[in-house]
This record gives C-alpha cells, structure tokens and sequence, in this order.
C-alpha cells in the first residue's frame, strides 16, 4: 500500500514514471527537467541531474545557474499566456512571448514539447494560486462523517474560473494534455490539485479513504472542466450547481460504502429476492 | 585502371584494426604533446596548424562540384533527412536571422527557406534573414549557382548573403543573429573551441546554437560495422563517382577524430551556452546538438 503511495506522490512531483513513446528512439537525449514551479522545496529528488558531477560550491552554483534558466523559462511562457487567445496553445504563442520577454523567437525551442509546455505551466500556476487562495479559507468544521462539501465546491469552481479567459481554446489545450506523451504530465498536476484541495479542507486519512477520496475528487474535477467549457449561465452558476450535484452524488456512495454489511442485509436479501422474482416472472407487484 | 588502387585497398583487410590502434595512440599523445601546440590532426595524420588548414581548403576545392553528388552515395540519401529533421529541430519562425556557418552547398539554408515558406506568409514586420558563410569560394560558387537555378532570391521574401569567412574569426558584430547552425562543418575547423566562441559571441541572448555533425555509436557492433562500411567502401565511391580517393580518406578519418557526444556537449557548455542537449540519429552515426545563449 505505501508503495502505490510512493508512485502518487512521485507523479504529484512531477517525476516522469512513463517514459513518453516519443522518447523511446533517442534514449540518449538528456530530457530537460520540467520544473517550472516556483517552490523551492517541491524540488525533486529522484531525477538524475546535472549536480550529479559536481559537489561543494560548484554544485551550488550550478543550482544557481538551473535556477537562473528557471527564471528565463518562466519569464517567457509568462509572456506567451498573454499570446494564447491570438495564437493558441502553440509554438506560434510561445516564439511571441519570447519576443515579448526580448529573445528571439527561435527561443520557443527552450521547450521541445511546444504548446503541451505552455498548458503544463500554466496548470502548475493556477494550482500554485489556488493554494494560496485557499490557505485564507476558513476551514470548516471536520468530524468523522461530514465532509467539507462547501470547501471542495468553492476549491473546484475556483480553479475552473482561472480558465476564464481562456475558455474558448481550453478544449484544445485538453486535447493536447490527452496525447500520450503529455499524459504522465497531465495527470501530475491533476494529482497535485486534488491533492493541494483534500490537504487544505483538512484530510489528514492515512487510510484506503485517502486514495478513494483523491481518485474521486478527481473525477468530479475533470467532469466538472467538460461541463464548463459549455456552461455559458451568468457567473457559472450552472458549473456550481453541478459540482454541488457530483458532490452529493459522491458522499452517498460513500455513505453507501460505510454501511455495515449485517445491518443491511435483510434489505439486501429484499432486493435479490425481488429481482430474482422479476427475472423469472412472478413479481406480483404489477 | 583506376579501379586498381580501390581493389586493392578493399582487399587488404585489417586496415580497420589500424585504424583503431591509430586512434587509440592519438588520445594518448593529444593529451601529452602540448608544448610542442600548434600541431593538430588530419585525419590520422599529425599536421601542422596552418598545414590542416590549407589541406582541408585543398579537400573542398576539390570535392565541391561533386560533394552533393558524394553526399546522396555515401549517405544512401540518408543525409537528406538527417538534415530535415535538423531544421523540424531549429523550427524556425518568421523574423529569424540565421547564419549557416559551413553551409556552402546551401544544404540548410534551402531548407531554413523552405521550412519558413510553409509557415504561411510573413507579417508585414518580420523580415526573415540568412548568412550563408564558408571559407571556401567553391563551395559557395555551387550554393549560388543552386539558388538560381532553384529560384531561392531575395523577392521569395527572405534576405540571403554569401559569404566567405572564416568560422574561427568571424566579420560579423556582436549579438546579431538569433540563430547559427553548422552542419557537417565543425570537424573540419582546427579550433572547435574558438568556433563556438565565436558562435557564442555573434548570437543575440535567447539565440539558439545547432550543429549537425557526425558523432560515434554507443553500440560496439553497430560501431565496427560503421567502421567496416566507412574504411572499406567509402574512400572506393570516392574513387569511381568522384575519381579521388583521399578527400574521402580524410572524410571517415576525421569522423573518427571528432569528440564523441557526451564530450562535445561539454564543450558546447564551455563556450557558455545553456540549456545543452543532444539527439543521436541513425543509432549515433550523427548527432544534432542543440545550446542557447542565455
């Protein structure tokens, strides 16, 4: 069990586990580190880097130097998010933030995979502000069996309407995320979203829940996104309502998990007994 | 007759073993000559500095009329790809000034024209530019030739100059290209390190350095069949399509001289370039390296 724990935590810090079909060929090149996040101690431990050769004061400023092309990486796909509603999630979008940021645009090359780099930054920063949003929030008030419905609704809406303004290509940059090489990618920042929204609602499981709870909530994000795109009701109203719904729908399942087995079981046996009696004919409740 | 000479090199086998041993013993002396500096390789061979210079001059004056010819054999036409891919990698967008350092036969800068053609039109504002540059006249003569007939001129919206230099000293300014690409060119220089110094010096910040160059195998089978191939055959075609057999001696010679992979990303990295990466093509037979200056 902690090991599947382990792998959703290295997928959450953005550790590749699957390789992407694309980089199957050429096992030689050095994939650059994907790590645009701005927190310090979110840094990886696991990915081979280029410290690795170095030590003492000279590996300290090759942090430096990672950190300063960081920063000039950051600095530009700042400047192509202001390009994406002329542009799209693409290279044209990031070759003119380059330009914006006083690069040439032959620099959009500093991110191999194009417009895939471009949503994966922008979805590491809009999960980065909703963390600091949501550390303002009060928190509700958590006993063994309620769930913090309100916290999770305003969590999930509030990270949809960072999609505002760039609603009408967003269904592109999903397509692009369900490419198999942008996939592993894809689902880090989603785990890490839901994970930021159980941590701050104050999830403190060290059970089996704290797996269902993230893998649903993850699903209610995703259907909620879909219903979004198409959600033209003033303020979003209708995405609100439907989050409010999944969530309802979530906590009976979960209600109907934790029911005890020998409590329900005449109303179990009920319902054999009366779909065995449709199923042969002789239900007489007609 | 003038197969006579190829037949009997291809017969005499053991000439690859030679060639091994032969490397082997320059590593060692590489490293250990330098108070006596000013020599360098040439192919196998220990020349003079200036010596080199002058033989490789006299091996493209010689090949230029039938190097693209040369290049389709050789290769089995393999080498057009390589170079697709190398421009799919530089992804060039409209505004873009390149320099195409050895680039004589117009291989790349065909390409690069090609590839911002089917961007679609340019903006009004972005006028893309290209700097053809070799230190070799012939070389150039044969690019030019081949942009007339091709139809490559300054009306298809893209400005192209020809120019003879030297990639060790280049007359250019400072930060005044976004991107420089060499492509089966750096092995020839004598100072790869004072090429991508130079390299470093004319690119704008955010420029991008490319070079395409042969590289070595990982795979030591892959490698001695690569060897076989190189040794046995090539200097032959060289004989019959190009009726010289020493330029292309010098050809796979060199090839064997020039720094592996690993090696030559870590002197990419010396010049200051960042951001350092290289893709092996055709199981390593060249690489494509890739630096910014940032």
């Amino acid at each position: 069990m902690s090991k599947i724990q382990t792998i959703i935590r290295s997928l959450r810090n953005g550790h590749r586990l699957v390789r992407p079909l694309a980089a199957a060929s050429v096992p030689d090149v050095v994939r650059p580190m994907r790590l645009y996040s701005s927190q310090g101690g979110k840094a990886p431990d696991g990915i081979p880097s280029i410290e690795t050769r170095a030590t003492g004061a000279s590996s300290e400023s090759e942090k430096e130097d990672q950190q300063y092309e960081e920063d000039v990486k950051a600095r530009i796909l700042e400047k192509a998010l202001g390009f994406v509603a002329a542009s799209g999630w693409s290279v044209e979008a990031l070759g003119a933030g380059a330009e914006a940021a006083g690069y040439p645009g032959v620099s959009h090359r500093l991110f191999p995979n194009g417009g895939a780099d471009l949503v994966h930054y922008f979805n590491v920063k809009c999960n980065e502000d909703l963390v600091t949003q949501m550390k303002s929030w009060p928190k509700e008030d958590l006993t063994e069996s309620k769930v913090p419905t309100k916290f999770v609704e305003n969590a999930i809406v509030t990270r949809l309407q960072m999609l505002e303004p760039y609603k009408a290509s967003w269904p592109k940059a999903m397509a692009i995320q369900a490419l198999p090489s942008n996939v592993p990618n894809c689902l880090a920042t989603l785990l890490s979203l839901v994970d930021d929204i159980c941590y701050h609602s104050g999830d403190r499981s060290v059970d089996f829940n704290w797996y269902i709870r993230r893998v649903g909530l993850a699903g209610i994000y995703k259907a909620a996104e879909l219903f979004y795109l198409t959600d033209s009701s003033a303020g979003n109203s209708g995405t609100r309502a439907f989050v409010a719904a999944r969530i309802r729908d979530a906590q009976l399942i979960q209600t109907a998990m934790n029911m005890n087995p020998v409590s329900v079981a005449p109303q179990t046996l009920t319902a054999a007994f009366v779909t065995a009696k449709n199923i042969l004919g002789i239900n007489t409740l007609k | 007759m003038a197969l006579r000479r190829p037949i009997c090199r291809l017969l005499s086998s053991g000439r690859s073993t030679r060639a091994r041993q032969v490397r082997a013993v320059h590593a060692d002396t590489a490293s250990h000559d330098d108070n006596k500096t000013k020599q360098t390789h040439f192919g196998f061979q220990t020349v003079d500095e200036q010596e080199k210079w002058k033989k490789v001059h006299e091996v493209f004056e010689t090949v230029a009329g039938k190097y693209d010819l040369m290049n389709d054999a050789m290769s089995l036409g393999i080498h057009r790809v390589w170079k697709d891919i190398f421009m799919q990698r530089l992804a060039p967008l409209h505004g873009t000034k390149l320099l195409d350092v050895a680039g004589g036969t117009g291989d790349i800068t065909f390409r690069y024209l090609n590839y911002l053609k089917n961007l679609g039109p340019a903006p009004a504002n972005k006028r893309s530019q290209v700097t053809v540059c070799d230190i070799n006249q012939a070389m150039l003569d044969v690019g030019k030739a081949r942009a007339q007939r091709l139809g490559y001129t300054a009306e298809s919206g893209v400005d192209i100059q020809w120019m003879c230099g030297d990639a060790e000293s280049l007359a250019l300014p400072d930060d005044s290209y976004s991107a420089y690409t060499i492509a089966f060119g750096i092995r020839n220089c004598t100072h790869v390190d004072k090429v991508l110094e130079e390299a470093y010096r004319v690119l704008a910040p955010g420029g991008r350095f490319m070079c395409l160059e042969f590289s070595q195998l990982p795979n030591q089978q892959m490698q001695w069949l690569y060897d076989q191939y190189s040794f046995q055959v090539i200097p032959v075609l060289g004989q019959l399509l190009a009726g010289q057999w020493k330029p292309y001696q010098y050809l796979v010679e060199s090839i064997r001289q020039f720094p592996n992979q690993e090696k030559f990303k870590s002197m990419i990295e010396e010049a200051g370039f960042r951001q350092v990466t290289y893709e092996n093509l055709t199981f390593g037979v060249v690489a494509i390296h890739s630096g910014f200056k940032i």
